[in-house]
């Protein structure tokens, strides 16, 4: 089939990535014709090899290098301007699904509601309810998770609740990854403290499915490519669809300069085909915006998007993080030789038991959950030895600490957490554009003012806690704890700045994500999200996308 | 700037950034970093600093920070050696593992008394630490690593073998 080239498309997208490419398939699906303008290149799983740590990961090779194409962030005073590489964002057809984790948990109905779960909002925090429910997003979600080719199982316990509900007799496309080694000892440890992991969903194939193979458990997930397709991304999802439709015309090396607009209607957009050169014009009635949160917010602050209420760019919201690493002298080492043991960057065991806290003493109420994994056989060496802590005041060792946590971890079980959790919106957590660097296209970079609420800080801090008192008492040692900072240069759970809802005063999308000052113009990427959340975020965003598409008038 | 030397990509070896005193006080500091032992392997004996002497010698640049480390090692570099000389009344590459260890501990701590104004003491420990993780740890296609055997004594890739210093099966080869 010979690709097509559409003068005048029905919808344009910009970006080819999680939600710009499940666009192009639930458009295409509806009969309608996109052009998908992506500013990076192709690239076939064959381009991940040789699978190469220091090439992929440590030099960087998939993402923009901080000294031509920098984010600024002013620090947590405002008045700072420091340099900051965006390892979250990878240029190339399918975007940051390329080397993504693809952990695809759901957003509960405590994140879309979460006013019923917070009853100790901060003042100075900005925290709303979502103009959606769960319920009505439960068949979008339902739709992602066999577009996307998800592994895993639902209602994993009798008692359930913990995990993320689905209707009765709902399934996963495919059962989940082969569990880790230290499954048992971490559901027995946790037990023991009324705690329930599970195995957690990933759009990653467990088995054969959909024309790829079942994941080989190379360890090299996060930062690099799926060299062997068996990680789903959106060029072997939903990209393939809608090429295969004919109605997508889909442009490498194009960078869009900015959406064109007048009387309050979208025209279409202006782009560049190498850095330096003359702008051309793309025609469409509707343009969908999908380029990740900052720089979806920066394109419309670039486009001079009528903003009457302030509102565009503000309510960044990065997730609160934070990661503890255990070590326990007790117990053999998890590895049961390359040939059986599962290796990918994060193990498949997931904990929301803290997803809502219910502990009068801490104050807090809305909290977050946590990614389990085992340091020595999921994470490849260079990225683990570099976080070689030998306690909480003992970070990045080196000398005779290093050789003896070297020793631990090759010997010893060890257990991993990383947190993910809700986040405070603040309005001044927001995106500018830089006044001094441009990118290689000639465009003022995005400047970013963050800071972490104490709430965020002391909520890293209570859920490391709780599950570091679970493993002390199953023998664990603390190694590696980081909790939250008050600064944030940057991360890749990246939500909000373009707020959606229904208050046209208080929001810069509508409630189905079209700008409430220029029709026609739509988001989605996370920068729709009103207020963080506590889980991956990607599926959510792909849920959205759905519903938003299903919903595009036919003209 | 001292530039690459050495044979390239004319000879029959790779091209290196550092001369040889300088390679020799590199080994010096990487081995502080991860000392080895006669059952542990360490920095000098898988050549660790064999990757970062290689990368810095290539023309062009492929990766960005390269212009920055070479600046940064060629002035460290000196900047430890005098350091050194004032601390322990010796040079870096004729010090003892116990007066290196002290004048990484300084450095790291960033404490080196006399140390140039314009010289960042833990962002240079920084990076000599993540350069020799890399060098210890990476593919020995890039240099260090040499012959697999940290791979090998760490279980990546295969399960962790016993070493030994000088040779044996789980030695360096």
């Amino acid at each position: 089939m010979t690709a097509p080239r559409f003068d005048r498309p029905d919808v344009i997208i910009v970006g080819s990535g999680a939600g710009g490419g499940t666009a192009a398939h639930a458009l295409t699906a509806r009969g309608f014709t996109v052009t998908v303008l992506e500013k990076g290149e192709a690239r076939g799983a064959e381009s991940f090899l040789p699978l190469d740590e220091l090439h992929f990961h440590a030099r960087k090779a998939l993402i923009p290098g901080a000294d031509v194409d920098p984010q600024i962030y002013a620090g947590v005073d405002g008045k700072q301007r420091i340099s900051v590489e965006r390892w979250w964002e990878a240029n190339g057809v399918g975007g940051s699904t390329l080397i993504w984790d693809a952990n695809f948990p759901r957003y509960t109905r405590e994140d879309f509601e979460v006013l019923s779960v917070m009853k100790d909002v901060p003042g100075d925090a900005s925290m709303v309810n979502w103009p959606w429910t769960y319920d009505e997003f439960q068949p979008y979600f339902e739709a992602a998770e066999h577009l996307w080719c998800v592994s895993g199982k639902t209602r994993q316990h009798e008692h359930h609740a913990r995990q993320e509900p689905t209707r009765d007799g709902y399934e996963l496309p495919m059962p989940p990854l082969r569990p880790h080694a230290h499954t048992q000892f971490l559901m027995e440890a946790f037990g023991k403290a009324g705690m329930m992991p599970y195995l957690g969903a990933r759009a990653i194939n467990s088995q054969t499915h959909a024309g790829r193979p079942a994941c080989s458990f190379c360890g090299y997930c996060q930062f690099f490519g799926c060299a062997v397709n068996s990680r789903a991304n959106a060029v072997n999802t939903v990209l393939a669809r809608a090429l295969g439709t004919g109605r997508c015309d889909l442009r490498t090396g194009h960078c869009v300069t900015r959406v064109v607009h007048d009387n309050g209607k979208v025209r279409g957009v202006m782009y560049r085909t190498e850095p330096g050169g003359r702008e051309h014009f793309l025609g469409a009635s509707r343009v969908f915006v999908s380029v990740q949160t900052i720089q979806s917010a920066r394109l419309f602050l670039l486009s001079q998007i009528p903003d009457p209420n302030k509102m565009i760019g503000r309510y960044l919201t990065y997730h609160t993080k934070g990661t503890a690493e255990l070590t326990f002298k007790n117990q053999p080492v998890w590895d049961q030789g390359p040939a059986f043991q599962p290796r990918t960057a994060i193990g498949s065991l997931q904990l929301r038991d803290l997803y809502t806290i219910d502990d009068p003493a801490s104050g807090l109420t809305k909290g977050g959950k946590f990614s389990i994994y085992d340091p020595y056989t999921c994470t490849p060496p260079l990225r683990q030895i570099k976080t070689a802590s030998m306690g909480k005041t003992r970070p990045n060792v080196w000398g005779k600490e290093l050789v003896e946590y070297l020793r631990e971890l090759r010997a010893q079980g060890g257990v991993s957490f990383s947190f993910t959790g809700e986040a405070m919106s603040l309005y001044d957590n927001r995106v500018e554009l830089d006044d001094v660097v441009k990118d290689p296209w000639g465009l003022p970079v995005a400047k970013t003012y963050y800071r972490h609420h104490e709430y965020d800080r002391r909520l890293a801090d209570y859920a490391l806690g709780r599950v570091i008192d679970v493993m002390a008492a199953a023998g664990g040692e603390l190694r590696r704890y980081d909790g939250q900072p008050e600064a944030n240069p940057g991360y890749g759970h990246v939500h909000g700045s373009l707020r959606a809802g229904a208050d046209p005063g208080a929001s810069v999308l509508d409630a189905n994500c079209q700008s409430h000052t220029v029709r026609g113009l739509y988001v989605l990427d996370a920068a729709f999200m009103p207020t963080a959340g506590a889980s991956n975020p990607s599926l959510t965003l792909i849920a959205n996308a759905l519903r938003v598409c299903e919903r595009v008038e036919v003209s | 700037m001292i530039g690459a030397h050495g044979p390239g990509a004319h000879g029959s070896r790779p091209a290196r950034f550092f001369w040889p005193e300088q390679r020799a006080q590199l080994d010096r500091l990487f081995e502080a970093i991860l000392p080895g032992s006669a059952d542990s392997p360490g920095a000098n004996d898988v050549a660790a600093a064999e990757l970062i002497d290689r990368e810095l010698a290539i023309e062009p640049v492929d990766y960005y920070e390269v212009p920055a480390w070479r600046a940064l090692y060629v002035a460290g570099l000196a900047a430890l050696d005098a350091a050194c000389r004032v601390q322990a009344k010796v040079a870096l590459a004729d010090a003892t593992a116990e007066q290196v260890h002290e004048l990484v501990a300084g450095l790291a701590a960033g404490q080196l008394a006399g140390f140039p104004a314009g010289l960042d003491q833990k962002k240079l420990f920084a990076t000599l630490r993540a350069h020799c993780i890399e060098g210890c740890f990476s593919d020995p296609k890039h240099g260090g690593n040499r012959g697999g055997a940290m791979w090998r004594w760490y279980g990546y890739l295969e399960s962790s073998k016993p070493f030994h210093r000088g040779g044996g099966a789980g030695g360096p080869r």
